[in-house]
């Protein structure tokens, strides 16, 4: 093998000569810029007068890193199955915000808290009140006597969560003031602590699987290359171990303009790079920023029971793979971990709760938490269930069958007598001879159809879901009275008639709003997986979405009492809005929900993009909040509503509470739950800040690196209550993996601290 | 205009001061993304796309850092992204570039279609390097940093790259075969 190869410089000049004689051809359009500026003009003219606030707001304070970044608003002006046109228009202040990597602001100390309540009527809506669980301690003593209260009984209550939790009161919902965090009675299901190796698994990776033989082909990389990348190394690496060994020194005088950049490092000094896996496709949305109160108060986002983004990434780590940063959704990792919040007393109403706490990476801010919990409770209503399984050749790759087939066959069995079940498979077109009509669960069809799932042609998504539109739609015109739930289990990977979410969406469209079919969809895979296309035919499909990695967790997922509760809808349409205080909050951010924000105005407005919440289920919401000085103690950093739709019943709901508590207490001085759902939000957020699809964006690894390791030391402060959790172990598995990567993922060099 | 000072006037929302970066870059960038995607219509979407994005963040651009190697880490983002997302088939540069204008020389005419050929044979990922490399004149690390890779991995690619389309211009009988196995 030729080893310090010497460059070719008559290749390289034959190259450059060709370009110079190419380039007429390759010159733009002259009238280009005519075309991108009537494209500006619809996007951009509000956006630098609105910023002018936010730019006068970071110029005062110049260790901020970064400046100004616009909060995503998701504008998706499309209509599918019923769903209005959003507003492209963004709400003005939703579109201010700014970035800080650090600020300068107040240090706020108090010891006293209290509560407040609100409550506002809608004028056509029924409204219901719940007073904001506020936990004040009067000193740190007291919280750490708490701490050491809840350590025993805790330790089965941080459960990553596929059903809603049983467990009443850990943290308390609607205790008035100076109480300390309540105690957290025993999770009734304290699964023996399983620690998961990271070890390859089936489905894992390397090259010579069929996934990796999709990829190439798909890419079109049928090289003939050297014997440098035959050597099993995939072609696309981001680093490949071979280089510098054939580089670094013939390579370097060469290949680079002189001196054009310092001579990198050695390889054999850098770590080992895993990488992400291959064939996966995720949509990166931009970053929120902090927003001064001062421009815009309020912020509104759609609730979000969804936790694929964290299986998925925890499934990445154990099979070797690098997290991709675009694919880190926060708010899907918070919302992974049972919180054990208290239940509302009645089965109309959330419990929401509030707290306040320092900052673990920044002293000079604070963490509110606040959370929606949903009833517990069992509707009859009975159900149509139409499956549709994805029998396509990349089902093939690892045991994505036998998942998909495990969890049919688990729903199949945690139906009742009077729910009904239509199976349908696809691949290049729907098999016509496996689809079985709407039938009891004990059906042999039913039975034997689920039995057949294989794995054979193309993808043709659109086809499934036409079918099984059709068939949901016939059923739920003979039975009105029950709840529709069509269940895609898929890769995600169609390549065969419409692959976009909204044009399948708009294909299989849902005409009828008032008993809507319920589009739940089941991922499964690692390679060759396209999170985007599930997630969003979830989110405007009036469902929810879901990631199994394997067999045992498709038959917990859908056990008949986990089943129960996912398959009674609590809240259609849920969103919520929080609007500050200025005088207590200079400025705000709101972790993770990037593509679950959206316009204040349409707070208003039933939408079908908005959250569906089966009963049980618990949302969390975290903001990064930036205090006045010398404010008021004890303190009412705003209010919080939150609206939505009841399913049975087609009412529009909301309900109001004001977000009070104290600030100052240190974030040790918080319970360990509360604590735990801080690290893993701010570790996901500060992580996802590594993608390279944000354009623009000047990633700063060496701070993500360094938050994140600080969060692993908040992480072994809890070691001795949660440790021997399966939740906890796994999680600290994972962060391990995201400070491995974060590195390794960043851009090579050149941008400072 | 220096484009420091167009920068500047950017982040105080000067459109024009961005037209002028517009017109500075718009070639290079439409040339890359066309070599690299071998589709007109879809190279002038990227490039659209890649200063749209590149307005919408230009607040937060460094002063005093070149201005083309950032656009052209945009432009990339963009077009990989779309590959990523889309099913991709890659269009024969054949059949998107005129080839020659009357009154070439027949020869040249025949080795620019051999070098097309060439660099349409490279994989996306080899072509890439080539295209920003040779093309829009990046250095080694501005390829880094357009790409995502680190330096190593790009001086890999071009190796390789340049070590294939040799070969092919060596089959074709437009390049002597070297005297060695270079």
């Amino acid at each position: 093998m030729m080893r310090n190869d010497s460059p070719d410089p008559e290749m390289e000049r034959r190259l450059r000569d060709h370009f110079v004689e190419e380039a007429q051809d390759l010159q733009a359009p002259d009238d280009l810029w005519d075309r991108l500026e009537s494209r500006l003009g619809e996007q951009q003219a509000p956006r630098f007068a609105l910023l002018r606030g936010a730019l006068s707001w970071t110029a005062e304070r110049p260790g901020l890193a970064a400046a100004a970044a616009a909060v995503l608003v998701v504008a998706i002006g499309v209509t599918v199955w019923g769903l209005p046109g959003q507003d492209p228009a963004l709400d003005d202040a939703d579109e201010a915000a700014t970035t800080a990597a650090s600020t300068t602001t107040t240090t706020a100390t108090t010891t006293t808290s209290s509560v407040g309540t609100t409550t506002t009527a809608d004028s056509d809506s029924t409204t219901t009140t719940t007073q904001l669980a506020v936990v004040a301690d009067d000193d740190a003593s007291e919280d750490d006597a708490a701490g050491d209260a809840t350590a025993e009984t805790t330790q089965s209550s941080a459960r990553v969560v596929d059903t809603p939790s049983t467990t009443q009161a850990t943290e308390p919902a609607t205790t008035p003031t100076t109480t300390p965090p309540s105690v957290a009675t025993p999770a009734p299901t304290p699964a023996p602590p399983v620690v998961t190796p990271p070890a390859p698994r089936a489905d894992s990776g390397s090259s010579g699987t069929s996934d990796d033989a999709a990829m190439d082909d798909s890419d079109g990389m049928s090289i003939a290359d050297d014997g440098m990348e035959s050597d099993g190394m995939a072609d696309g690496d981001y680093d490949d171990p071979m280089d510098d060994g054939m580089d670094a020194d013939g390579m370097e005088d060469g290949m680079d303009a002189p001196a054009a950049a310092p001579s990198p490092p050695a390889e054999s000094e850098e770590p080992a790079v895993r990488q992400p896996p291959p064939a996966t496709t995720f949509q990166d949305y931009e970053r929120t920023g902090f927003v001064e109160t001062s421009v815009d108060a309020v912020s509104t986002f759609s609730l979000d029971a969804d936790r694929t983004s964290y299986f998925l990434a925890l499934n990445w780590a154990r099979n070797g793979y690098t997290v991709e940063p675009d694919s880190v959704r926060a708010e899907e990792w918070i919302n992974a971990f049972d919180y054990s919040y208290a239940h509302p007393t009645d089965d109309r109403s959330f419990a929401i709760t509030g707290d306040v706490v320092r900052h673990p990476l920044d002293a000079d801010l604070h963490l509110t938490r606040i959370a929606f919990q949903a009833p517990e409770f069992r509707d009859e209503t009975p159900l149509n269930v139409t499956l549709v399984l994805d029998a396509s050749g990349s089902m093939a790759a690892g045991n994505r069958v036998a998942i998909a087939r495990t969890a049919a066959e688990a729903i199949r069995g945690s139906l009742g007598p009077d729910d009904r079940i239509a199976v349908v498979h696809f691949t290049t077109a729907v098999i016509d001879q496996y689809t079985v009509e709407h039938s009891a669960p004990g059906d042999e069809d039913v039975v034997w159809s689920i039995g057949r799932l294989n794995a054979h042609d193309s993808t043709n998504v659109q086809a499934g879901l036409d079918l099984g539109v059709e068939l949901a739609d016939a059923a739920r015109r003979e039975r009105p009275d029950a709840f529709n739930y069509i269940i895609l289990m898929s890769d995600g990977v169609a390549n065969v008639d419409a692959t976009d979410p909204f044009a399948i969406l708009e294909s299989a469209e849902d005409t009828d709003s008032r008993n809507p079919l319920r589009l739940i969809t089941i991922g499964v895979g690692i390679e060759n997986y396209n999170d985007y296309l599930l997630e969003q035919l979830a989110q405007h499909g009036n469902g929810w979405y879901r990631y199994l990695d394997d067999t045992e967790q498709a038959r917990e997922t859908f056990s008949r009492e986990n089943w129960l509760a996912l398959s009674t809808p609590f809240a259609d349409q849920t969103r919520a809005q929080v609007t500050w205080d200025p005088s207590v909050v200079r400025s705000w951010r709101i972790v993770g929900y990037e593509n679950r924000v959206t316009p204040d105005h349409t707070f208003t407005q039933d939408r079908k993009e908005f959250a569906e919440l089966p009963a049980g289920t618990a949302t969390t919401v975290f903001y990064e909040l930036e205090l006045h000085e010398g404010a008021g103690i004890p303190r009412r950093f705003g209010n919080v509503e939150v609206r939505w739709v009841e399913p049975a019943s087609g009412e529009s709901r909301s309900q109001t509470t004001a977000v009070t508590d104290l600030a100052g207490v240190s974030f040790d001085g918080r319970g360990d739950l509360l604590r735990l759902g801080a690290i893993v939000g701010l570790a996901a957020d500060r992580y996802s800040r590594l993608s390279t699809q944000v354009e623009g964006q000047e990633v700063d690894a060496a701070s993500v690196r360094a938050d994140l390791e600080t969060l692993r030391g908040e992480l072994d402060a809890l070691s001795s209550r949660l440790g021997s959790t399966e939740a906890y172990r796994d999680f600290a598995f994972l962060l391990d993996a995201l400070i491995e990567a974060a590195e390794a993922l960043a851009p090579a060099s050149g941008y400072s601290r | 205009m220096t484009d420091d000072e167009a920068v500047r006037r950017c982040q105080e929302g000067d459109r024009e001061a961005f037209r002028h970066l517009v017109e500075a870059y718009k070639s290079p960038m439409y040339g890359t993304a066309l070599l690299m995607t071998g589709n007109p219509a879809l190279a002038e979407e990227h490039v659209q796309d890649a200063l749209l994005n590149a307005w919408r963040g230009i607040r937060r651009f460094q002063r005093g850092r070149p201005v083309k190697p950032w656009l052209m880490r945009i432009l990339v983002n963009a077009v990989v992204s779309q590959q990523r997302r889309r099913s991709f088939t890659t269009v024969s540069l054949d059949e998107s570039l005129p080839v020659g204008a009357p009154g070439d020389d027949t020869e040249t005419v025949e080795n620019r279609q051999v070098l097309r050929e060439a660099l349409s044979q490279l994989s996306p990922e080899h072509r890439e390097v080539v295209v920003l490399r040779y093309f829009a004149d990046l250095s080694v690390a501005e390829v880094a940093r357009s790409t995502g890779v680190r330096e190593g991995t790009v001086k890999s690619r071009l190796h390789r790259a340049l070590r294939q389309m040799r070969e092919l211009l060596e089959q074709s009988g437009v390049m002597e075969v070297a005297g060695n196995d270079a």
